[in-house]
């Protein structure tokens, strides 16, 4: 067998629930005397499969956690749970993966006492009750918090006043570089001097002077708007597509 | 419409709009042209060579039956036996041929055009139907010539506006070939004052002995046979040298179509419109085509329908000119032919309105497709549609008056229209701005085998369209002062059904009164009325069609939303003006913002606005849901408040939030004490009842934007990338949307609900249909909005006036929009985006599609416009949303031209749940959002009664498909009805149909072999049933 290849283990619900399912169980090529065991029905205990486990594999379980579910929200207590089981023996492992495919299908109510699953309706009431504390408790709620906050703010105000005025352990008291006051001159437009003023570059005057520096300006001119004709064409052509278009 | 009403604010010409519109033009075939130039010279070689030897006597109309060939007034005979002439002999004459190639005044680039001999006409053939039967003849004739050489020889119909089958052309393979005699003759003969057509030949005497009628439109046709050539010939030979001004007129041209005003504005008219600028020297060889768009536009809207205009610089005689103003709506005259002869006031009406729409938009590239290319269907140009069946032997008893100056019965049931159009404006005019009647043919007519027999149309299917004013639904006709002249016509007009009625301002006037309350019902009365009593006809040759039955339950079902809205809206306004003025709280309340759909009616109110009424006895102020029993559902409006500036708020968002939380009890206080309110605080919101509906208060606080702002700001300089993606980034952006985009852009759905009062009722709609489609919470709330606006608002076509149409061009956006190619750009209509922003919009989503949602939305809040877009809809459930709307909008041109009416609304709002491969039943109960038997009402203001909060917001379906999704987003996808779907459709990913054997894929599958796993559907189904007890009643698995 290769204790690698994905190995199930049948089981189902019970009661009026009787589609059989698989558990889907692993080796866990990352960790030493593990599998992975998932598409675990979230509404099913961590406790029931390692009572199923044990039914065919009775190893001492060394750790076991839920690793993830595939719900969008990642939320553990929705959709199928991916678990890891980590058996204090080795040979756990290889039992339980040897025998899994043959045994059951073990029905998951017989491991329950009170079988009864979490629905969406109780679930949201549920919530909605809680979104309503009382005035007095919202009131407390807030009153403590920001009580903490207070002192919490406090306390960081003097840490930060203790550090600027105090040495710490080492001995060091943190300076800051003093903010300059220095105040940026406003000049209004016409006391800017004309010539080499305070603006650094000097502008350059556009005066084709030269024949050659007309022509310059001619193709870049052309240049330009030959560019700007290739955008235009480019945008047409984009717009002619999608009126081409066809959604269905 | 006076031109100077325009905008002036010119855009100028970019090479951009050049290239597009030279991009649009037509490709000439060159292949095509030179075969039909090939044809047409056949055909005149043919012709001119041809040696028949026939010689008839003209009354003979049947004798080309024995050559397979039907004389196209074959069906006239009578009319014909009853004409005379002096040339009374039909003989084969070889006629003259011109072939001419036509670049502006048709379709087709060439056309053959060949001349009755003189010979062959009388001289007063120009009388009753001698001219019409010889010019058969002789294209029974040419037809016998050509037959032999040319595969397909068909008759066509002829006249300026292609429609008129008594003088019909021949089509040889593809070519037009036209018959006239320019010297039937002088043009003079056929001013509108002269009767040509005596009634008498073509009725009989019995009604019409010695009768001598004018015959306006007779004439008009026959002088089309007189003139066609020279004036073809002369508009050619004009447009010629202008190949930009040939340009604009196609373009003119298929705008004109795309909004269906071909029937009418024929092309020979818009040319001779166009050559008519161009004698005036107002369009010449050097203008752009931007420049020459806009003088043609501006010509159009400016034409008066008062005036007789020229095509050239020629002038009747003031009493001749008289005559055409009286005889038709418009006149564009060339040598005493109307060109303009077929079109109506209200046709004229209607091209102005959607020209000046367009008018402005001319040079800009983002609005070209709208103007030019984008084709609405018929019934989306209306506001209210009609069909009209009308059958020519109900006209007989009034066929003294439409008899004159008709040929046939088409030519009857015409007259009938032109004549009920009339009436309609004498009986209802203010109540619509334009109206138009359109055929409706179910085949086409206009070309006929020659072996067959020409139509004789008896019978005639049309649609009446309004484009209504605010005085539609108005219950009284007012007439003119009693006792005076006009007063009395008035009550003769209206048959004495007219009574007197005092208005406010003392005036007596003479009214007619419809209903009680303003109503769709009155126009249909007034129309009844008109086709009843003035024109004798059954009621049943009318059927309006509409999207929502007028019976007395739907509309009640209006007007109870229309309520509720109001409701709402008053409510909200009573609560601002409390929450501004509350005293005693440490912090002033100064803005309060409404967001919410309820409070412009754009949410439906499933089942009331109001509070349900709680009779749990406890000293809470509050309802929870009990076990076991789920209430039905009551909304929650949502308030935004700001509060007076305080520097106190602390640097912790939150303390921030836990301040706010004892806010709201001290606000709550408050409301209580001063306003005997009930008010129940929460941590995040406040709830209070105000008027009977509850509303949900949120402090909205800048401080905690400017905490998250610097958050960021500090994760920036820390050099950290990727901002979006970080928490304080991913909660910046979401404080952002929630609080400032989405209040801001329900502002501006607010004021656009108020400007268009049927808004509301159109989202409502649709918002249902979405739900009858099982595509709830597919679209967002506002995107739901957004599409709306963008219908009613879309650039270049005439807003529309009612659900009916703005619903239809609703459903046309959603079909025809190219979704992956172009995003969505959502103008208000108050400012709108630049043609330079709006290039850059584009740019940036051409660069970003890659990585964009299948639909992009932009508006003023969102300019990259994913906001609202971003999870869904996703592409697949965008493309059957598509295929969803152009399923209704056929539903809907069924109800336009179908010969029974149907119950749009209900067939609209019907589920299928043919497509799904499984379904999930609701238990009754657990539906919480549907039209109850009982009215909820506001609760009677009592001191002794205390309203409570009840349990608001929560609707377990909605519960049930989010967990649905959250839990089964691998395997499957969930469709619901919102709005009372008793259903959850359940579609499987075919892709997880057979998964290889991985760790990764194996939920919700079972092994079939080591290296698969297939989908364990009953596993799916077992969950479902699992988690939705209470709620789902049954899952139901199809057979594969």
């Amino acid at each position: 067998m290769d204790c690698y290849s994905l190995r199930y283990l049948r089981f189902r619900i019970g009661g009026k629930y009787l589609t059989e399912r698989h558990l889907f169980l692993k080796k866990d090529p990352s960790k030493e005397n593990s599998i992975i065991v998932s598409n675990i029905p979230s509404f099913v205990g961590e406790d029931v499969i390692l009572a199923i486990i044990n039914q065919f594999a009775p190893f001492e379980v060394e750790e076991s956690f839920t690793q993830r579910s595939n719900a969008s929200d990642n939320s553990l207590s929705q959709g199928q749970l991916t678990m890891s089981i980590t058996f204090l023996k080795p040979e756990a492992v290889i039992q339980s993966l040897a025998l899994c495919q043959d045994v059951g299908p073990f029905t998951i109510t017989d491991f329950l006492e009170e079988p009864e699953f979490p629905s969406v309706l109780n679930d949201c009431t549920a919530l909605y009750g809680k979104l309503f504390p009382s005035e007095e408790q919202i009131q407390e709620m807030a009153d403590t918090y920001v009580e903490r906050y207070d002192a919490e703010q406090a306390e960081a105000r003097k840490e930060a006043k203790r550090k600027y005025s105090e040495p710490d352990e080492d001995g060091w008291i943190t300076v800051t570089k003093a903010k300059k006051a220095a105040k940026s001159m406003k000049l209004k437009k016409e006391d800017v001097p004309l010539i080499g003023g305070l603006s650094g570059k000097k502008k350059k005057v556009d005066l084709a002077y030269y024949t050659f520096q007309i022509k310059k300006n001619r193709q870049e001119k052309a240049q330009e708007l030959l560019k700007k004709f290739e955008e235009d064409r480019k945008r047409i052509t984009q717009l002619k597509q999608a009126r081409n278009f066809k959604p269905m | 419409m006076e031109t100077d009403e325009l905008p002036e604010d010119v855009i100028p010409m970019s090479n951009a709009f050049k290239l597009l519109c030279e991009d649009s033009a037509p490709k000439q075939n060159k292949k095509e042209v030179e075969k039909q130039r090939q044809t047409a010279r056949k055909v005149k070689v043919l012709v001119e060579q041809a040696n028949l030897n026939v010689k008839i006597e003209y009354k003979k109309l049947d004798f080309w039956t024995e050559f397979s060939i039907k004389h196209p007034l074959h069906h006239l005979q009578k009319a014909v036996d009853a004409t005379s002439t002096n040339v009374t002999e039909f003989k084969w004459i070889t006629p003259k041929v011109t072939v001419l190639d036509t670049l502006s005044t048709s379709k087709e680039k060439v056309q053959v055009f060949i001349e009755i001999p003189s010979e062959l006409i009388g001289n007063r053939d120009f009388l009753n139907l001698v001219y019409p039967a010889k010019r058969g003849h002789f294209m029974c004739a040419v037809a016998k010539i050509l037959e032999k050489n040319i595969q397909k020889i068909e008759f066509s119909a002829g006249g300026i506006n292609r429609d008129d089958p008594i003088f019909a052309d021949l089509i040889v393979d593809g070519v037009r070939v036209h018959f006239y005699c320019s010297e039937l003759a002088k043009t003079k003969r056929f001013a509108p004052n002269i009767g040509n057509l005596r009634p008498a030949t073509v009725f009989g005497d019995f009604l019409f002995k010695g009768a001598e009628i004018d015959t306006p439109k007779f004439n008009q046709r026959m002088l089309w046979s007189v003139l066609e050539l020279d004036l073809i010939q002369e508009l050619e030979k004009q447009m010629k040298p202008l190949p930009t001004a040939r340009l604009a007129l196609f373009l003119l041209r298929s705008l004109l179509e795309n909004r269906h005003f071909e029937e009418h504005f024929s092309p020979i008219l818009l040319t001779a419109r166009l050559v008519r600028l161009v004698k005036n020297g107002e369009i010449t060889e050097k203008q752009e085509i931007l420049t020459v768009l806009k003088i043609i536009f501006k010509d159009l809207i400016s034409w008066s329908l008062d005036d007789v205009q020229y095509v050239e610089e020629e002038e009747l005689e003031d009493s001749l000119e008289e005559e055409y103003s009286q005889h038709f709506d418009m006149n564009l005259i060339w040598r005493h032919l109307n060109l303009a002869a077929n079109v109506t006031k209200n046709q004229m009406a209607r091209m102005k309105k959607e020209l000046i729409a367009c008018y402005p938009l001319l040079g800009q590239v983002y609005t070209f497709d709208p103007i030019f290319i984008d084709k609405t269907p018929l019934f989306a140009h209306y506001d209210h549609v009609a069909r009209l069946y009308i059958n020519v032997s109900q006209l007989q008893p009034l066929i003294q008056e439409f008899g004159c100056d008709s040929v046939d019965n088409s030519d009857v049931i015409n007259q009938f229209l032109k004549s009920l159009e009339h009436r309609i404006e004498k009986t209802m005019s203010e109540r619509y701005e334009f109206l138009e009647i359109h055929e409706i043919r179910s085949e086409d007519h206009s070309t006929w085998n020659i072996n067959r027999y020409a139509p004789n149309e008896r019978e005639k299917t049309l649609l009446i369209g309004f484009r209504s004013t605010s005085g539609w639904k108005n219950p009284l006709t007012v007439g003119p002062s009693a006792q005076t002249e006009d007063a009395k016509e008035f009550r003769e007009l209206w048959k004495d059904t007219s009574e007197l009625r005092k208005f406010a301002d003392t005036r007596i006037c003479e009214c007619v009164v419809w209903a009680e309350k303003p109503s769709d019902k009155v126009a249909r009365a007034v129309l009844q009325f008109v086709l009843q009593k003035m024109f004798v006809l059954p009621a049943t040759c009318l059927s309006w069609r509409s999207l929502t039955s007028t019976s007395t339950s739907a509309e009640a079902d209006q007007e109870r939303e229309k309520q509720s809205q109001e409701a709402v809206f008053k409510a909200f306004t009573d609560l601002t003006t409390v929450l501004r003025g509350l005293k005693g709280i440490p912090l002033m309340v100064t803005n309060v913002h409404g967001i919410s759909g309820y409070l412009r009616g754009t949410e439906p109110a499933y089942p009331s606005v109001y509070a349900a009424a709680s009779s749990i006895r406890s000293k809470e102020r509050h309802v929870v849901p009990e076990v076991g029993k789920i209430p039905l559902f009551s909304p929650a409006v949502t308030v935004h408040i700001k509060l007076e500036y305080s520097g106190k708020w602390g640097n912790d968002v939150e303390a921030i939030r836990r301040l706010t939380s004892s806010l709201y009890v001290k606000i709550a206080e408050k409301l209580r004490d001063q306003h005997k309110l009930c008010a129940v605080p929460t941590i995040d919101q406040l709830f209070v009842i105000q008027s009977g509906i509850v509303f949900k208060i949120v402090v909205v606080n800048d401080r905690i934007l400017n905490i998250l702002e610097e958050d960021v700001q500090k994760l920036k300089d820390s050099g950290a990338s990727r901002i979006e993606s970080s928490l304080p980034g991913m909660r910046l952006a979401l404080w952002k949307k929630k609080y400032i985009a989405e209040p801001l852009l329900q502002m501006s759905l607010q004021s656009f609900s108020i400007s268009h009062k049927f808004f509301g009722s159109t989202v409502q709609l649709f918002k249902k249909w979405l739900g009858a489609k099982l595509l709830s919470g597919q679209l967002d709330d506002h995107i739901i909005e957004l599409l709306v606006v963008a219908a009613i608002s879309k650039k270049g076509s005439v807003e529309p006036q009612s659900i009916w149409s703005s619903f239809s061009r609703l459903l046309d956006l959603i079909s025809t929009h190219p979704w992956s190619a172009r995003p969505l750009v959502v103008d208000f209509g108050t400012k709108s985006f630049s043609e330079e922003e709006r290039s850059k919009l584009e740019e940036k989503f051409i660069k970003m599609r890659p990585i964009l949602p299948p639909m992009v939305v932009i508006h003023d809040e969102d300019l990259l416009g994913t906001k609202f877009t971003r999870e869904n809809p996703q592409g697949i459930v965008l493309n059957r949303l598509v295929a969803v709307a152009k399923e209704a909008l056929k539903l809907m041109e069924k109800q336009t031209i179908g010969q029974k009416s149907i119950d749009l609304e209900t067939s609209l709002l019907t589920e299928n749940l043919a497509p799904y491969d499984a379904i999930i039943h609701l238990e009754p109960s657990a539906v919480v959002r549907k039209k109850t038997a009982l009215q909820r009402r506001p609760l009677p203001e009592n001191p002794k009664i205390r309203p409570k909060i009840p349990v608001v917001e929560l609707d377990p379906v909605d519960e049930l498909v989010y967990q649905l999704n959250n839990n089964f987003h691998q395997v499957a996808m969930f469709f619901y009805n919102k709005y009372g779907g008793q259903h959850i459709g359940v579609m499987f990913k075919p892709q997880e149909e057979e998964v290889p054997a991985k760790i990764s894929r194996c939920s919700y599958h079972k092994a079939v072999s080591d290296s698969t796993l297939r989908l364990n559907r009953p596993e799916i189904l077992e969950n479902i049933l699992i988690m939705g007890q209470g709620i789902v009643s049954d899952v139901q698995l199809k057979k594969e």
